[in-house]
């Protein structure tokens, strides 16, 4: 019950401040989407196999809070946290430097395939003006991309903290929970 | 063992892939809406503060940022109330005589509109600035359709949906926005349609009709549900090509939608 009230307040507040805060305070272009650094975080904690129906109830309840259709972001989010897994399996346990490099990419590579997928899944077409929007609307200028990103870095080690320790705690809790038993 | 567990893992993406495409072809949003509705309720007071916060934050953001400007800024602004200071002067007789075209045309008022003011608490989370939330809905009387204007009659949306407490309210830059608009200084008749978020299109304009880059464009009164006379924009490019059937026109936002902090909702549409 402790685990499943953390995870739920993990993804509210992730919301929240997203749609809230984030979203209200970058008027013009956003590209940090706290759920994917969340995304990105629980797989690199936890794993695929641990986080995987939690990362079904974040796609979940960013559909029922925003997205026109239910079903997009779960579908989005399961299978982007399953490259992840997929890579990440092959490089970051292994060696740091191109660990760092490879989050880094899934971050970028997260928030330019969620800008792109939410216009053509909500749409459920493909068209020409639909590729110009997406692309002025994922890349204004260059000082705001790099901008943008580094700050969309500065706010991964934030949640990757937070998730870490909410991850710890709960690992604690379930070992006292065994040694009980 | 290796393959075994990818194969697992793979079972898993698939199925929840599979329950994800039958529900974004099946598209359930009204089955949804009342967990919608719920959470928005809930979670008001949570969203207000962290949208407050959003506000300070950015007006301190932008205050630092301009910290230079303001004497610069300053000087053009005294400039520029000596003129408005002129311009009132004319204007006020110029109120009487539209006052009186108004009664005429019967026309309503902007100030007969019954506005519901709103503040912004939320944005569209991808950044196709399509819609907003507001924090007013079914108990302050709004419902669905109702135009969304802000200062004094500039129509910036509709809304779309309605929960308890908050609304979302969709822009007329949304690509299946369609408003009947006319311009004031020719009366040429029109449709302005979103164009995904990047503006407006003024679209099946009669050639017989003329078009000047810089009239301005209001709603007309064919819409049921837009009252007449809300400013849309001006005109800022002409697209007109002697085969074609109709003119089209680029029209110009008079607000940044993206700046938005209040808007008002218009609940008589009636007149």
């Amino acid at each position: 019950m402790n685990k499943f009230l953390l995870r739920i307040f993990v993804i509210f507040t992730v919301i929240f401040i997203q749609i809230n805060f984030l979203d209200l305070i970058f008027l013009k272009n956003n590209l940090i989407n706290l759920s994917i650094l969340t995304l990105v975080s629980w797989i690199v904690i936890s794993g695929f196999e641990k986080m995987w129906m939690w990362i079904f109830l974040l796609g979940f309840f960013n559909d029922v809070f925003f997205a026109e259709r239910i079903g997009f972001n779960i579908l989005f989010f399961i299978i982007f946290a399953y490259l992840i897994s997929f890579a990440s399996k092959s490089f970051i346990i292994e060696r740091k430097l191109s660990g760092f490099l490879l989050v880094a990419v899934f971050i970028l590579l997260g928030s330019f395939m969620g800008s792109f997928l939410n216009l053509l899944i909500g749409e459920l077409s493909f068209s020409k003006e639909i590729l110009i929007y997406g692309a002025k609307s994922y890349f204004i200028s260059w000082e705001n991309f790099i901008g943008a990103n580094i700050f969309a870095g500065v706010c991964f080690y934030g949640i990757y903290t937070f998730i870490n320790k909410i991850e710890k705690h709960i690992a604690r809790s379930d070992s006292k929970l065994n040694i009980s038993f | 063992m290796s393959r075994k567990f990818t194969s697992k893992k793979i079972f898993k993406v698939l199925a929840v892939c599979a329950i994800a495409i039958l529900l974004i072809l099946w598209n359930p949003n009204n089955f949804f809406n009342g967990v919608r509705g719920f959470f928005m309720g809930v979670t008001l007071p949570v969203q207000k503060f962290l949208s407050a916060g959003a506000t300070k934050t950015h007006s301190f953001g932008q205050a630092i940022y301009s910290i230079g400007k303001i004497k610069k800024e300053n000087k053009y602004l005294m400039e520029e109330n000596l003129k408005l200071r002129a311009q009132n002067a004319k204007f006020t007789d110029i109120m009487k005589e539209n006052e009186d075209l108004r009664n005429q045309l019967k026309i309503s008022s902007r100030e007969e509109f019954d506005l519901e003011p709103a503040r912004i608490i939320g944005k569209d989370i991808y950044n196709n600035d399509s819609w907003i939330l507001i924090d007013k809905g079914r108990k302050n009387g709004i419902e669905k359709g109702m135009s969304v204007i802000v200062a004094d009659g500039i129509l910036v949306g509709k809304i779309e949906e309605v929960f308890d407490s908050t609304a979302r309210v969709v822009f007329i830059t949304e690509k299946l926005m369609n408003i009947n608009v006319e311009t004031v200084e020719t009366g040429a008749v029109g449709v302005a349609k979103g164009d995904y978020g990047l503006g407006l299109i003024m679209d099946l304009v009669l050639q017989t009709d003329s078009l000047k880059i810089g009239d301005r464009v209001i709603t007309s009164d064919i819409s049921q549900d837009v009252p007449r006379g809300l400013l849309v924009g001006e005109i800022r490019e002409i697209n007109s090509a002697q085969n074609d059937l109709f003119q089209k026109a680029v029209i110009s936002l008079p607000v940044d939608f993206f700046k938005l902090r209040f808007v008002f909702v218009i609940k008589n549409t009636s007149h």
